[in-house]
């Protein structure tokens, strides 16, 4: 009883700060300017069609890139010896405590066209007319995504990984395990946890996130469109609400589907 | 067959096995061979080093030096997956993401079986032990002891030469040890294969195993039938490690006499080695109660419990105390006389028998860092009215020392030399001629 009465005012945080916010954008999205019904705001998620799949297409990119770099790393540094692992966690996180936006301008200083890619380029011999653009492409933006992104799906692979004890590692090769067998039959099933925890976590950031694309790749992904509705002289926050409303619709599916997965387990994967 | 005698095939076979870990040597110099279809134990306290030999079979560690032979092909670097062995692992280690049925067909699968062949041979294996039905279970819904059949049933599926059991039933509790104690010898007369199983239970292996395998720190001690064992101790250590007993300090006047303080009790044994000084050791069960003076002792009791099947006494005779268990009771502070049969009494070389020019009432023991040097402590053994321990020094020399207090074996103390022998010390200052 008394356990029930501390949860109340978590129960009244959370319906002041999720359910009316919630609510408050669907009413947005669901209205316009004057506050009357107005089902013609579905017109801007129209227009902004191909921007919701740029999104969803960059943020798939990403998590699977995210996910081919994050997967041999966690698993590397879950075999370490544990004070080699402390260190190595120290190094994934240390890049988040630096300013996001910071992050990103180091990359256009990297990307830009006289930028330090280019320039080792120029010193291995290259010629300056046949140096590649870097920046202002849909791949600078993927590089900032899994730059920014990475820790997210490290720290969820490796603390699976990390927990999976060594007696089942040996039990494999007990029963006729080679390295691969180990791998596909032990190891991999059991860290479709953290893949699916990763993917989510890497997935909903990036398909909403902004400042990246606009930097980077010099165009709006959704995040960055939706931002635009809120500010300046294109104030609409009905055009806004809605566009939100419909991408949290899409991303709440996505993950729908990544559940179905986790359930499906080995089978699924491989 | 010819000969009428067949001798069992030697299955595996160590030889002169070394393996350190960090620089500290855990096996010594292991001789032992598994012969063909035994149910073999390796008994010792932990850190003796027997699942140590079980990984070392089990393909999981490399000795330092020595052989691992299995019939005749040495198998030193042969890799865990391809030896003709499995292991039942202490904490199971079955697989949570397979349910029952795959845990069992894990194996077969890796073998690529036919499906068929699959199916029948998990079925039978779970009917084996006992887990009809339980197929789509997922293991980590099981109790204690049906996962352990589930790890019985994984290794055994695959037909091993030899099955390595680590300590398998240390997770159960008492009744279910039991139980599984007999099924477990059931079940590897039924799989007719080798069983090498590892525990501290001296109980355990006395109820399931054809051999013993005795050790301590790093070192075989004894290696015979539990009867063998149990009867004919080989030192001190072996006789205090199995079942209770007395253990005293005995001097031998001449063959087939001994003498425990001033009591001189026949035996059948000669001097061991030709010593005069031995250790001597008397199971409770084998001391006769008497009237007082017609034993070959007499003594007081001093405290008396009943158990059940017999009474367990203890006695004080002269400095010692003697533990009695007898369907015979005494009062406490009665006299009462006790009379051991001569081949009951059982006379071992001393475990400690270099020439040492302290006194080992001298010895103290303390934490360590505290003494005058650190010392490893390797055995803790009581004698009657004194613990004798055995301590070795950084250089590999052993040091005698007899003491009142007890101290946990296996441990790093520290040591020091008194000036004076303690006035309370017993008289006996045995081993130490200056």
């Amino acid at each position: 009883m008394r356990s029930k009465r501390l949860l109340y005012p978590y129960l009244v945080w959370m319906a002041l700060f999720v359910i009316v916010p919630l609510a408050i954008i669907v009413f947005y999205a669901l209205t316009d300017k004057a506050g009357a019904f107005a089902p013609g705001n579905l017109g801007y998620v129209k227009n902004s069609a191909s921007i919701y799949l740029d999104s969803l297409k960059i943020a798939l990119l990403s998590t699977v890139f995210c996910l081919l770099i994050a997967y041999p790393f966690a698993f590397l540094m879950s075999r370490m010896k544990v004070s080699r692992q402390r260190m190595m966690n120290m190094l994934v996180m240390v890049p988040m405590w630096m300013n996001f936006i910071l992050r990103i301008a180091a990359w256009i200083l990297i990307l830009d066209n006289n930028g330090i890619l280019n320039r080792i380029l120029l010193a291995f011999g290259m010629s300056r007319d046949a140096l590649p653009t870097f920046l202002n492409t849909e791949g600078a933006v993927v590089v900032g995504m899994v730059y920014n992104f990475l820790p997210f799906m490290i720290l969820p692979i490796y603390s699976v990984m990390a927990k999976i004890p060594n007696s089942l590692i040996e039990a494999s090769r007990d029963l006729g395990c080679n390295g691969f067998q180990v791998f596909r039959r032990v190891i991999l099933p059991l860290s479709v946890p953290g893949i699916i925890t990763g993917i989510t976590m890497v997935f909903v950031p990036a398909a909403s996130t902004v400042v990246i694309a606009p930097r980077l790749g010099g165009y709006n992904l959704i995040g960055d469109q939706i931002d635009q509705y809120f500010k300046g002289s294109a104030n609409n926050m009905n055009a806004g609400s809605m566009l939100s409303l419909v991408l949290m619709i899409v991303i709440l599916i996505s993950i729908a589907i990544m559940n179905r997965f986790d359930r499906g387990e080995d089978t699924v994967i491989m | 067959m010819e000969k009428g005698v067949s001798r069992p095939e030697v299955l595996v076979r160590l030889s002169d096995i070394v393996k350190s870990f960090d620089g500290e040597e855990v096996l010594k110099d292991i001789n032992l061979y598994i012969e063909d279809k035994a149910f073999v134990t390796l008994l010792g306290p932990s850190g003796c080093g027997k699942t140590t030999i079980l990984r070392l079979i089990g393909g999981f560690e490399t000795p330092d030096s020595g052989d691992i032979l299995f019939g005749d092909t040495r198998i030193n670097d042969v890799p865990a997956h391809l030896r003709p062995v499995n292991t039942v692992f202490q904490r199971y280690a079955l697989f949570p993401h397979l349910n029952v049925f795959e845990n069992v067909a894990f194996g077969l699968r890796i073998q690529k079986r036919p499906e068929k062949e699959i199916r029948e041979r998990v079925k039978k294996m779970l009917a084996m032990v006992d887990l009809k039905g339980y197929e789509k279970r997922p293991v980590t819904k099981l109790s204690g002891g049906q996962q352990q059949r589930v790890a019985i049933a994984r290794a055994l599926i695959n037909m091993p030469k030899i099955l390595l059991l680590d300590e398998p039933l240390g997770a159960l509790d008492l009744k279910l040890r039991k139980d599984m104690q007999i099924e477990l010898k059931k079940i590897q007369r039924e799989a007719n294969i080798t069983f090498l199983y590892v525990t501290h239970d001296q109980e355990e292996a006395l109820t399931m195993s054809d051999v013993i395998v005795v050790m301590k720190s790093g070192r075989i001690q004894q290696i015979g039938r539990p009867q063998d064992i149990y009867n004919e101790p080989k030192n001190a250590f072996v006789a205090d490690f199995i079942g209770e007993n007395n253990l005293f300090d005995g001097i031998m006047p001449e063959d087939f006499k001994v003498r425990i303080d001033e009591a001189e009790f026949p035996c059948v044994d000669p001097r061991p080695e030709g010593r005069t000084q031995v250790d001597v050791v008397v199971r409770p069960e084998d001391v006769v109660v008497t009237a007082p003076g017609k034993g070959i002792l007499d003594g007081v009791v001093t405290s008396s419990v009943f158990k059940g099947v017999h009474y367990e006494m203890h006695v004080n005779a002269g400095p010692y105390e003697w533990l009695i268990h007898s369907t015979k009771t005494a009062a406490v502070g009665d006299t009462i006389g006790m009379y051991v049969d001569p081949d009951n009494i059982h006379i071992m070389v001393p475990m400690f028998t270099e020439e040492q020019s302290i006194d080992p009432h001298r010895v103290q023991v303390l934490p360590a860092g505290e003494g005058d040097f650190d010392a490893y402590l390797d055995s803790v053994i009581w004698k009657g009215n004194h613990y004798e321990m055995i301590l070795v020094r950084e250089d590999r020399t052993r040091v005698l020392c007899k003491s009142d207090m007890d101290e946990q074996a296996g441990t790093t103390v520290g040591v020091r030399f008194n000036e004076e022998s303690p006035a309370e010390a017993p008289e006996d200052a045995g081993e130490a001629r200056v």
